[in-house]
Formats: C-alpha cells, structure tokens, sequence
C-alpha cells in the first residue's frame, strides 16, 4: 500500500493488530515509502540510481507529515499555528537529543562487556 | 550404609533424560527441529519425548535451519526456552545470522532488556567419515562470539548436568556433542 499515506495506514494497521490480538495469527503490511538522503553519509550524488526530480517530487507532493497536515487543517481539526508549534517542538527535541549526544563523553573501558550477558 | 545406586548411561541416554527432566519441570521448555519428534532424531536421541510431551512442544520442522534457529530466538525472546535441534553441526553455516547476528546481540543492543534463553543442541567433529559437509569441526567459532556461551560435556554424567544447566540459563547456549 502507499506508506506515505498515514490514514490510510493507521487504518490498516489497525486492523490488522486487532486481528494478531484476537489470535488470529500474524500479517505482513508492505508499505511502499521513500528515502530522502542517501544509503550513508557519503551517498551525496545520488543522480546515478535516480534523478533529483524524483526525490524533489517524493519531499513535495507524496510528504506524510506535510500531506497530514494539510489533511487535518482541510478538515479544520488544526490550523497552521498548532501545527507550526508541534514541528517546532519536534524539531527543538532532535536538537536537543543531537546536543546529547555530542557532549556525553565516551563510555568507559569498564563497560566494554555490559550486557554482553544476561 | 545405604547403597548408592550407580547407573550407566549412554551419551544419548544422559541427554534424552536431561530433556525429559527439564520439560517436566518447566512448561515454557520445547524443542524444535528436523525429525525430532516421532523419528527421535536420526540418532535417537529423542525416541519417547513427543509420546510424552505432544507434537506442540517437540515439533518437527520443515528442512530450514534459519527459520527454525530464527523462530527459537524469537520463541526465547517471548518466554519460551527453546532447545533447537541442528541435526548436523556443519549446518550451523545456514543458523549464523540468527544466532550471531540476533540471538548474541539483542542483549547487548537492547540495553540488556531483551533475554534470549534458548539452547542449540547439535552435534559437530571429524571421525565419522561422513563427507566433507557432514565431517567438520567448527567448534571454535563459535567460541569466538561475544554473547553466545558454549558448552561441550565429555562425558554422558557432563551432558546431562551442563543440558540441565544451559536450559536454565537466560543466554544463548550452544550444546555441542561430539559425533
């Protein structure tokens, strides 16, 4: 299915987890999605496996988080300003996170076996 | 004095009766793999375990050793504990990614959240002069994986207290037999 389509599959989803839940066996839900950036850091010039026209079109039209959004404003369930705040917010979290990461110093020898075993 | 009882017991015999203690004890312990339940393995070991335990706790297995090796780390993972039967050690090359890449890890990856209990029970070495895919020993290797213990009993009085032992444990714990 479109995995782009975040209603679409939230209600699938759904479906099939009260199926799992009621015992009635696993399923598989393939959904088709995107990579924006490259395989690694390194895979910059991405033109030889596909064009950039293709990714500009994949981050403009077929966007889960900005089709939701407008979804959700058409229906008038939030407008532009709350939807504004929760990027923010999200993106001051990442940052945050980011930040962490950076400044935490480097495990010690000490751990090098931590949960190696239980 | 009281006599105490000596008995001998074949190499099979100690590990049939360490299986058979141990899924009376504990209900979450089965086994899985190919021709373990009425064949008993091709080695017999196992004759007389699904009589009494039933065909859902020793379940004959289609002939893919990474699904079945896969499905015991899962199984491990969410309360069982698993004994997973590799009929022939050298088919451990097909059980790799499960076992070294998933079983060993996911411990360690996950902060030491997640437990894999599960035990590979198989058989490994030279001297049976059963070809070269059947004749291989491998066992270090497994020696050399973080996360992954291994054990190889000597003698049948071993087998049976280091079977006994590596099912309750909460690691990965590769049993090896000699051929």
């Amino acid at each position: 299915m479109d995995g782009q389509d975040v209603r679409a599959v939230h209600a699938a989803a759904q479906k099939l987890v009260s199926r799992a839940r009621k015992g009635e066996g696993p399923s598989l839900l393939l959904c088709n999605t995107y990579r924006y950036t490259g395989h690694h850091v390194g895979d910059i010039n991405r033109e030889y496996y596909r064009s950039k026209q293709e990714e500009q079109e994949w981050k403009t039209k077929r966007d889960p988080i900005k089709n939701m959004g407008e979804w959700l404003a058409g229906q008038k369930l939030a407008d532009a300003s709350a939807l504004q705040k929760i990027e923010n917010e999200a993106r001051e979290e990442m940052k945050a996170a980011v930040e962490f990461a950076i400044a935490a110093p480097y495990p010690g020898v000490e751990e090098v076996d931590q949960d190696v075993y239980a | 004095m009281p006599e105490t009882a000596i008995r001998e017991l074949t190499f099979a015999q100690a590990v049939r009766e360490a299986l058979a203690e141990e899924m009376r004890r504990d209900p979450r312990v089965c086994i899985f793999g190919e021709d373990v339940a009425e064949a008993g393995t091709p080695f017999k070991v196992l004759s007389g375990l699904v009589e009494e335990f039933g065909s859902e706790r020793v379940l004959d297995t289609p002939i893919s050793e990474a699904g079945f090796t896969g499905m015991g780390v899962g199984a491990a993972m969410t309360g069982l504990r698993p004994v997973v039967d590799i009929m022939f050690g050298d088919f451990l090359t097909l059980t790799m990614d499960q076992l070294v890449n998933q079983a060993a890890k996911v411990h360690y990856m996950s902060g030491g959240t997640w437990k894999v209990p599960m035990v590979l029970r198989t058989t490994l070495g030279a001297t049976r002069r059963s070809a070269a895919q059947h004749s291989q020993s491998l066992h270090a290797w497994l020696c050399h994986v973080p996360g992954l213990k291994v054990a190889m009993p000597s003698t049948p009085y071993d087998a049976k207290g280091l079977l006994k032992t590596a099912i309750r444990d909460d690691n990965p714990v590769i049993f090896l037999k000699t051929r």
